[in-house]
């Protein structure tokens, strides 16, 4: 089930906090539980019990990792953990991409049969493996109570597409969490307002991207593929910081308090401080489970450091899809933040703010191009028409068209990409924490300023047809 | 303490979501959406196990709750008003509207592979030639179609239509598979209008137009009969206009939020009214209807009715048999028809004793040995020059 659905929205969301909100305290665990499971279930009712054996598996083995006292016994049971959700994870997402690997270099190949990539495997998978390395590292305690381990996983805000949470983050709100009223309003504020990134945001500039990269050569302008490109860089930041914005609001509304995904990394002024920005949740989970077991960046040869984050972001992007193109996005940032680390932080200290911005911008829509792309034939050509290396003309009545029809998307897309509102949040909040007549003001303007919102987001959902967030397919 | 105004957005926010749900629950589902011319979805409530497993059920679920959502049509218009207020050139992605004069344009065709038309030209070429193998004759029309000829104004950016070139190469082809065609615009020209030959808000074409079709057709048909048929002539005095307001399908599309003050006029002799016998289907069939049902049944309607085309006029039958005791010719004709034709049907029926219109779209038989076993003096295919298949979209 999508968030950006009428079913979710007018059906399972007002069922699920009836539900929740009247049963007595100790039921609400299960009924989340049986509410996440049904949302899981509702688009694949299969793959519930491939999440189920992940669940099982991981439960039983956090457990005897606990009880095992020889270090050397808990570090196989921790290798047969890995191994065993990386299988499940591989047989599903990488399988068909090694197999067309080795086939390669087989003259008999091996018959493959493609299977559908379970909704939101990468993301439980890597909440599982986080939250049995943390009992291994004796960071938690593992989880004796199947319900509450199994919520932990399932929790439907973010079962599908993150944030990545971590075991330590909700345990102790999974045995005892208090909703107050401003977890509700701040819950929900939080709701709408990724609702809006998603369905006023990222939808319209989805068109705008689908329908440019799907022309062909001889109809792409130099104008036309920077407009997709600005339009996809901005696409995948709402649809996705969106989708975090909204598991993050939901999570709270039922008084979990998940980690922040997003700081508004298309300002940031480096690829490394993008990467502390975008998907924050993921890189942090490369960074400890990783990066750090690595060696980091305490290594004895400066080589190892450069080895080290390589491997990090070639495996960043492979994590998103078995394909190429993401195995060379993700080595292109791993370069990219090598290089930074090596000279080109200190020459950007040196160089003016605006310059650094735009060195980050193209940097990462040259990457974006990558990810959207089906092949590097497409990507190269396509990064060759935006730097007019080819015959295409600079523009024509395609370009035009998006320019005039979508202008105050790409308005409204930047202005919100930047913290100009939550500068704003931040001042009304702080205001209002004085000022009882400015708060009691500024709940009004929101409760219209939501209200309003959220109506006028059934009218776009009225009429979408099928609108998916991006990073369901990861 | 927990303040009393933290409780207001959150209360707010649950009675829209919760308040949806019940009115929803509440509503009576609608079978027809008007605007969208489809069947609705309906609610499946004994869905199979295997529905459920392969996640079928849940897609017809939400599909459901999509087409049953409570002030869906508003919503939608809603949505059409915003794009206009926003600016979008081609509201749906489909047309633009000229606020001044309530034009209704298309977005310009792109030119049609040449395989796509090769494939109708061929089909055509088959059905000549099936019908060659009984000694009847045939010919192609395309008629012309608002969405060709009616293109201002456009914005001066986008390329031309490309519906005369697609409609050009079409008969170029379909002349070097040896088939008769006629391209009627020809003989329409003379005094050829889009403002008098079609509705601003319709896909279709107006009495004026669909009568200078009509005499081009007739005109040309004679012809190739070798017999003299005389079309009716226009009398300006015989036309009159209904004062329902009118629904056109472009403006339904746009969910009606385009003014206009276009009108459903008529041009027909009295005598239409008593002349022929119709039978929906064929004569064997038995099945009969009186001419007010089949043709102009929105001047039985009441006068504050919205109008649609296919209640103007006709709705589309499969097949349409209908006998004419003054003829010209007493010749059998068959013609293949697309919605264009509804308006002249009576008009063209007036000239030959037998005239059987077919509607591939809704007919459920192969069409060759068909019209073999019918044995007409003459098989046309008239279509729009919109549509390039055999089976019209």
């Amino acid at each position: 089930m999508v968030f950006s659905s009428l079913i979710f929205l007018y059906v399972f969301l007002p069922l699920v906090i009836v539900l929740y909100f009247i049963s007595p305290k100790m039921l609400r665990n299960t009924i989340l539980l049986l509410a996440s499971l049904f949302f899981y279930a509702w688009g694949e009712p299969k793959y519930v019990l491939l999440m189920m054996l992940s669940i099982v598996l991981n439960y039983v083995l956090g457990i005897v990792i606990e009880n095992t006292a020889s270090q050397s016994k808990r570090k196989t049971l921790l290798w047969l953990v890995i191994v065993s959700n990386l299988a499940i994870l591989g047989y599903y997402k990488y399988a068909g991409f090694f197999v067309d690997i080795i086939n390669n270099y087989l003259a008999q190949p091996i018959e493959w049969q493609a299977v559908p990539l379970p909704i939101g495997i990468s993301f439980y998978t890597f909440q599982a493996l986080s939250y049995v390395i943390d009992v291994y590292r004796k960071d938690v305690k593992a989880q004796r109570n199947f319900l509450d381990l199994s919520l932990f996983i399932t929790l439907f805000p973010q079962l599908v597409a993150g944030p990545i949470v971590r075991y330590q983050t909700v345990a102790e709100q999974i045995k005892k969490r208090l909703a107050t009223s401003e977890d509700w309003m701040i819950g929900t504020r939080r709701f709408v307002q990724g609702l809006a990134k998603k369905v006023l945001i990222a939808n319209p500039m989805g068109e705008i991207a689908d329908h440019v990269f799907s022309l062909s050569g001889g109809d792409l302008t130099t104008g036309t593929a920077w407009i997709g490109i600005l339009a996809y860089s901005l696409q995948i930041y709402f649809d996705f910081s969106g989708y975090s914005d909204m598991a993050i609001g939901l999570a709270r509304i039922f008084g979990f308090k998940f980690e922040e995904n997003f700081n508004y990394p298309y300002i940031a002024q480096s690829v490394t401080d993008f990467w502390r920005r975008w998907h924050i949740s993921l890189s942090s989970w490369f960074r400890d489970y990783v990066y750090f077991p690595l060696g980091g960046s305490r290594v004895s040869h400066e080589w190892k450091l450069y080895r080290n984050l390589l491997v990090v972001w070639t495996l960043t992007g492979f994590w998103h899809g078995a394909s190429w193109t993401f195995m060379a996005w993700g080595f292109y940032y791993g370069i990219l933040i090598c290089l930074e680390k090596w000279v080109l932080l200190k020459w950007l200290a040196r160089i003016p703010r605006v310059l650094r911005h735009m060195y980050i911008l193209v940097i990462v829509m040259i990457g974006w191009v990558f990810f959207r792309a089906n092949d590097f034939t497409y990507a190269f050509a396509f990064i060759k028409t935006m730097f007019g290396l080819t015959d295409a003309p600079l523009y024509n009545y395609e370009t035009i068209l998006l320019t005039k029809d979508y202008a105050i998307y790409f308005v409204i897309a930047i202005i919100f990409a930047m913290p100009i509102y939550k500068i704003y949040h931040n001042w009304s909040e702080q205001k209002a924490s004085t000022s009882l007549s400015f708060d009691w003001s500024l709940r009004i303007t929101q409760t219209i300023y939501y209200g309003a919102l959220l109506l006028f987001i059934t009218m776009f959902l009225v009429n979408a047809t099928h609108n998916p967030f991006i990073y369901f397919r990861f | 303490m927990r303040k009393i105004q933290t409780y207001l957005l959150p209360i707010t926010f649950f009675c829209i979501i919760f308040g949806g749900f019940v009115v929803h629950v509440l509503t009576v589902d609608r079978p027809q959406s008007e605007m969208e011319n489809r069947a609705l979805a309906s609610a499946n409530i004994t869905p199979s196990p295997q529905e459920i497993f392969s996640g079928d059920w849940s897609k017809q679920v939400e599909t459901y709750i999509s087409d049953q959502f409570p002030a869906r049509d508003t919503w939608m218009r809603n949505y059409v008003n915003f794009q206009r207020i926003v600016g979008k050139t081609y509201l749906n992605d489909k047309y633009a509207v000229d606020d001044k004069s309530g034009w209704i344009i298309s977005k310009p065709a792109a030119a049609k592979p040449e395989e796509e038309l090769a494939s109708f030209a061929s089909d055509l070429q088959h059905l000549s030639e099936g019908l060659a193998e009984k000694h009847i004759p045939f010919t192609f029309y395309s008629l012309p179609a608002k969405a060709t000829y009616s293109r201002e104004p456009s914005p001066g950016y986008m390329p031309e239509d490309a519906g005369i070139a697609n409609n050009t190469k079409l008969h170029e082809l379909v002349t070097a598979a040896g088939v008769d065609n006629l391209r009627l615009y020809n003989d329409m020209q003379d005094d050829f209008s889009a403002e008098r030959n079609f509705y601003k808000t319709d896909h279709h074409w107006t009495i004026r137009g669909a009568y200078s079709g009509y005499e081009a057709f007739i005109s040309t048909l004679s012809e190739r009969l070798g017999e003299t048929i005389a079309p009716i002539p226009y009398d300006e005095e015989k036309t009159f206009c209904l004062p329902n307001q009118f629904a056109g399908s472009w403006n339904k599309i746009l969910y009606m939020t385009v003014d206009n003050d276009e009108q459903i006029c008529y041009n027909e002799p009295d005598s239409f009214a008593t002349q022929f016998t119709i039978y929906d289907g064929t004569i064997e069939d038995g099945v009969t209807a009186p001419y007010e049902a089949v043709y102009g049944r929105a001047k039985q309607m009441s006068a504050d009715a919205v109008v649609n085309y296919a209640e103007a006029y006709s709705r589309d039958f499969a097949e349409l048999t209908i006998v004419n005791k003054n003829y010209d010719s007493d010749k059998h004709l068959v013609v293949i028809k697309d919605s264009y034709f509804n308006t002249i049907q009576f008009h063209v029926a007036s000239h030959f004793k037998t005239l059987t219109i077919l509607d591939l779209r809704y007919l459920d038989k192969e069409i060759i040995p068909y019209l073999q076993s019918m044995q007409p003096d003459y098989v046309v295919l008239a279509y729009n020059d919109r549509n390039l298949k055999l089976m019209p979209e």
